[in-house]
């Protein structure tokens, strides 16, 4: 990116994904590809508006071809009342082997321990038939534009949450390719 | 894609937002309460006043375009004034703007919610004098609840609050000024009790600016632009205009309809906030009063709400970058939202609105002091662009100011002028000035702690534009 040209989420996201090759940009969304190989990351933004304020967030997907015996929609959330000690993979469509998917996911260790740092507010993973689709939207990657008081700030996706995205994304696309 | 369909575009992307920015912010509380203000002691003065600021806004609309066109994050004060000046004014100037701004707004939305529902509910009519707070406090404690348990609106609920503003202004607004006149004044806006002189309307200046204060909002993300260059100025000069239209229907229609009686202790009416409901009594009687009361105090309530949910986010990130201490970037396990920073915003506004207890006047002084601070960082702003356009002219520049340098010139010298004159007659300059001072001398100190302790960069210098960019690691693609 270079001076003299007004930005949007979508540039300053890219541009906090060093490593990241913008593959493919078409209106309010985009792939990126690793350099170094890995998964295609494709983030789109929504907006969430309030009266004289809205947020734009950054919304990152990463798909994941396998199969499953059944359409399947978990969320999840980190455990803990103060402080953050696990996840549970709640099952909001799907039957036993949903379930069974949920409980690995609560109890794979590389997973939990990449996931614990990530700063989420939503984490979906749905299987629509053909393959899964992991959705994250964090704290960061967002932009926040106000009336009044009159403002308009960027949050950054920070290095310790974009590796922490990145190694969340990885270790689950390891278990949802071996479902 | 042809220009006449860029330019339907764009007006197409602007024009909703602007009006419904307009219309948010005349019912917004502290705005309506300075508009009332304005009116009641200035009459046409106000208004004369208003068009003055209107002028110098649109003057700085033009210098934020520009500024917005060359710098990576649309609106960053922070890096418009240290790309054109350095990093201690850029400093002083965002903190100002943004974190004296913050305190200021929360405590002032959170006190006039309290007065103004006071004044518009008859059974809160005892809380008049004293005790307003607790309406202020009661709804930052339950919409701080709401947030930390990570409520959020519907979309819809949006359309529909804004629809439901929008009939109000319409309604009230228009019925005001196109209905029979019940008030015996002749011309527009009443009669001016603060002087008739230029110096009466220099006076009154500094309260109109406060009335457009949120009109860089109508600035769409630029994710929803299709043609930034036209759309950023575009959207801006349509905002600061409806503000100004909306803010002189309100004025003629209060004028036209609430006969300025002496409430029997010296005070009239247009005075005080007991213009508002009686303005609703006059055009839909009984029922008016309720509707406009209920209106004032839902865009209270939601404009609360929106700081609760955008600003302890920013607090996050400026934990992350290391600004602020790391408790600001703690987010509750279960409900996914920082807590700490939404305790923090209410806080500021349950504090600041307890110690005020409904005193206008002294909710006037903040609001001022308010405005100085944005008139310091607009002022950074201009002086950045033009030293911007002497130093690096060789930055692409998606808007040029039309008639550079005058808007720049215009703006600033008109913001000094505005800040010199800041004080309405019935105010000491005092009363503005050694609050405004003492937080800008407090940001100053911060500012060459943080450059020469911290980040131990020469303050004076300039940074170039790419090297922010770097810093703010966005880097080159």
């Amino acid at each position: 990116m270079s001076p003299g040209r007004s930005h949007g989420l979508l540039d300053l996201v890219s541009a906090d994904l060093p490593g990241h090759v913008v593959e493919r940009r078409t209106g309010g969304a985009m792939t990126l590809v690793p350099g170094a190989g890995g998964p295609s990351l494709h983030v789109d933004t929504r907006v969430e508006r309030r009266f004289l304020g809205r947020t734009e967030i950054a919304r990152f997907t990463i798909e994941t071809s396998a199969p499953f015996p059944e359409p399947a929609r978990l969320g999840i959330h980190h455990t803990g009342a103060r402080h953050r000690i696990g996840l549970e993979a709640r099952v909001r469509q799907g039957g036993e082997s949903t379930e069974r998917l949920a409980r690995v996911i609560e109890t794979d260790d590389v997973l939990v321990s990449a996931a614990l740092p990530l700063d989420f507010t939503h984490f979906d993973v749905t299987h629509d038939g053909a393959s899964w689709r992991t959705t994250v939207e964090l704290m960061g990657a967002a932009l926040v534009a106000m009336a009044f008081p009159p403002m308009r700030s960027y949050v950054r996706l920070h290095a310790d949450q974009r590796e922490a995205l990145l190694e969340t994304f990885k270790e689950l696309e390891r278990l949802l390719s071996g479902t | 894609m042809s220009s006449e369909t860029t330019r339907l575009e764009a007006a197409a992307v602007g024009f909703p937002t602007a009006l419904a920015t307009a219309v948010g912010l005349i019912i917004a509380g502290s705005v309506l309460l300075t508009a009332q203000t304005g009116f009641g002691a200035g009459g046409w003065v106000f208004a004369w006043a208003i068009l003055i600021a209107f002028v110098l806004m649109l003057a700085q609309s033009a210098s934020f375009s520009e500024a917005a066109g060359i710098l990576p994050t649309a609106g960053s004060v922070y890096d418009y004034i240290a790309a054109g000046m350095g990093r201690f004014w850029a400093i002083t100037g965002s903190l100002a703007a943004y974190l004296v701004v913050h305190v200021f707004a929360g405590v002032a939305e959170t006190a006039t919610a309290g007065v103004l529902a006071s004044f518009n509910f008859e059974f809160l009519e005892g809380l008049q004098t004293t005790g307003s707070w607790w309406i202020g406090v009661g709804l930052m404690v339950v919409l701080a609840v709401v947030n930390m348990l990570g409520i959020r609106p519907y979309a819809s609920t949006e359309i529909v609050m804004t629809f439901v503003m929008w009939v109000t202004l319409v309604v009230f607004g228009l019925v005001g000024v196109l209905a029979s006149k019940k008030s015996t004044i002749s011309g527009f806006f009443g009669d001016s009790f603060v002087g008739t002189d230029l110096q009466a309307i220099l006076t009154m200046v500094g309260l109109a600016l406060f009335l457009f204060v949120g009109v860089e909002y109508v600035t769409p993300l630029a994710s929803e632009m299709k043609d930034a260059s036209r759309t950023i100025p575009r959207a801006m000069y349509v905002g600061v205009t409806m503000v100004a239209v909306a803010m002189f229907l309100y004025g003629a229609g209060v004028a036209r309809q609430v006969e300025n009686v002496d409430l029997g202790d010296g005070t009239f009416i247009l005075d005080t906030p007991l213009a508002i409901p009686a303005f609703a009594d006059a055009v839909m009687g009984d029922f008016g009063k309720v509707w406009l009361g209920v209106a004032v105090l839902l865009a209270s309530a939601a404009t609360l709400n929106t700081l609760l949910a955008g600003i302890p986010r920013i607090f996050y990130g400026m934990a992350k970058d290391g600004t602020l201490p790391k408790a600001f970037g703690y987010l509750h396990p279960r409900y996914k939202e920082p807590w700490n920073g939404i305790i923090l915003v209410a806080l500021i506004g349950i504090v600041g609105a307890i110690y005020l207890d409904g005193d206008i006047p002294s909710i006037i002084n903040l609001i001022l002091a308010a405005v100085m601070a944005w008139i310091f960082s607009y002022i950074l702003v201009n002086i950045s662009v033009m030293l911007l356009r002497r130093r690096r002219a060789d930055i692409d520049r998606p808007y040029r100011t039309p008639w550079y340098p005058l808007p720049q010139i215009l703006s600033t010298l008109g913001m000094l002028v505005a800040a010199w004159y800041i004080a309405p007659p019935y105010l000491t300059r005092a009363d503005i000035y050694t609050p405004f001072f003492i937080m800008l001398g407090v940001c100053a100190l911060y500012a060459l702690i943080w450059t020469y302790g911290v980040h131990k960069s020469n303050p004076w210098t300039p940074v170039e534009p790419e090297q922010l960019m770097r810093e703010e690691g966005v880097t080159g693609s």
